[in-house]
């Protein structure tokens, strides 16, 4: 301990109670006493090594007496059925502990699966959100044109696409009756300069309305197109059109 | 000793052949009674083997390290023989060295007998008391009817006494 006004180790104080501290009979309170003050004493140092050679002294010197000869294998045996006991619980032990890994793992595994899953709703969620603050934006741009995607063969597919063509965000409303029933994708693209650029793939989760994100400004290209995309590699052009400023 | 740490019986066998009758001793002297010293030595090798991956090198002796735990392991022994105190009588407890002079340790044989004899009797008798017998100061203070401070001033003096008898004795190198 040390003084508390001037902070000066109490090394008169350790000195009285080192012998009984180093002797293994001092107070509980005594041992905390020397514990903490030893350390800011060092001139007690040999002090200290020398009631330990005393301790010593004390262990060693008792008179001897030797032990009955039953005792060693009395001590062998019970050494033996501890470890075998301890391989034991050692062993079953670690049977509780691979299964609770095993749960932890599993735990660990479901909890990050939901994370990811609300991680990729909340993006969706995100998209979604700005999609419709851009669509909302176009539809009131006094700027934006509105022309129609007529359908390239004889399918039931239609679409118009408004946008504003000194900006690169469009939307496209389009009804393609066959999307949710074939096992195709259908690309929506631009050509500028007969130079096909792919926007994105249309999904039937997108109910028939995208807000499509160009490279540059809609101004830039020259024709709006879909294309059916089989699994043969076959391309047909379901739709499309000119690109028109006067909708 | 690494020999144990990594679980081998034969080298606990050495161990005890090498250490035993000094444990069976200190036991026996803590305790008094020969059940209890045979429970004592029993205990202590086992705590050794059961804690043998705790022991550092670096801390000391092996022998210290043994003989404190058998020294505690008495103690505690004896703290559960219920009233076990109240009905020693003192001088029982103080009189080992003159009932056993020829039988000490060789090495220690002259040294402690020797040293504790130097000392007053009423050093002498509370040193042995507390390390043997594991008594608190308080419990001396109160079965010797003395003032807790006198307790304590006569053990500090007492082991000031055998340090400085243990300074002649062995000179350090």
């Amino acid at each position: 301990m040390t003084n508390n006004h001037h902070q000066i180790p109490d090394c008169d104080k350790l000195e009285a109670l080192l012998p009984a501290y180093r002797m293994g009979i001092a107070d509980a309170e005594e041992i905390r006493f020397v514990e903490r003050t030893l350390p800011h004493c060092p001139q007690f140092t040999n002090s200290a090594r020398d009631f330990e050679a005393l301790t010593h002294l004390m262990l060693t010197g008792v008179p001897q007496q030797a032990p009955p000869p039953h005792l060693k294998q009395q001590i062998m045996q019970a050494s033996m059925s501890h470890s075998h006991s301890y391989m034991k619980q050692r062993a079953k032990w670690g049977v509780w502990a691979a299964a609770a890994v095993l749960l932890l793992s599993f735990a660990v595994i479901i909890l990050a699966w939901q994370v990811m899953t609300l991680r990729a709703k909340q993006t969706t969620l995100a998209n979604q959100i700005t999609q419709q603050a851009q669509s909302i934006a176009l539809l009131t741009d006094p700027n934006a044109v509105r022309f129609s995607l007529a359908p390239v063969k004889d399918t039931a597919a239609s679409a118009h696409l408004i946008c504003d063509p000194e900006k690169s965000t469009a939307v496209l409303v389009y009804d393609i009756p066959q999307l949710a029933n074939e096992d195709a994708a259908y690309n929506l693209w631009l050509m500028r300069n007969g130079e096909r650029v792919s926007i994105t793939l249309l999904s039937e989760t997108d109910n028939g309305v995208i807000v499509m994100q160009a490279p540059d400004a809609l101004g830039n290209y020259q024709y709006v197109g879909v294309t059916r995309l089989a699994g043969d590699t076959r391309e047909d052009i379901i739709i499309g059109g000119m690109y028109r400023r006067n909708g | 000793m690494r020999r144990i740490v990594k679980g081998d019986h034969a080298a606990l066998s050495e161990l005890y052949d090498r250490y035993g009758q000094l444990v069976y001793s200190l036991t026996l002297r803590v305790t008094g009674s020969a059940p209890l010293a045979e429970e004592a030595t029993q205990d202590t090798f086992l705590k050794v083997w059961q804690q043998r991956a705790t022991w550092d090198a670096n801390r000391g002796k092996f022998s210290s390290w043994l003989l404190t735990v058998a020294r505690y392991t008495a103690i505690d022994l004896l703290r559960h023989e219920k009233n076990r105190f109240a009905h020693v009588e003192l001088h029982e407890e103080v009189d080992f060295v003159a009932d056993h002079q020829d039988q000490t340790h060789p090495s220690h044989r002259h040294d402690l007998r020797l040293m504790l004899d130097e000392l007053p009797e009423e050093q002498r008798q509370l040193i042995e008391l507390a390390f043997y017998k594991g008594m608190t100061h308080r419990t001396l203070a109160k079965r010797l009817n003395l003032p807790l401070g006198t307790v304590k001033t006569r053990i500090r003096l007492g082991l000031h006494k055998l340090r400085s008898l243990l300074k002649d004795e062995v000179p350090e190198d």
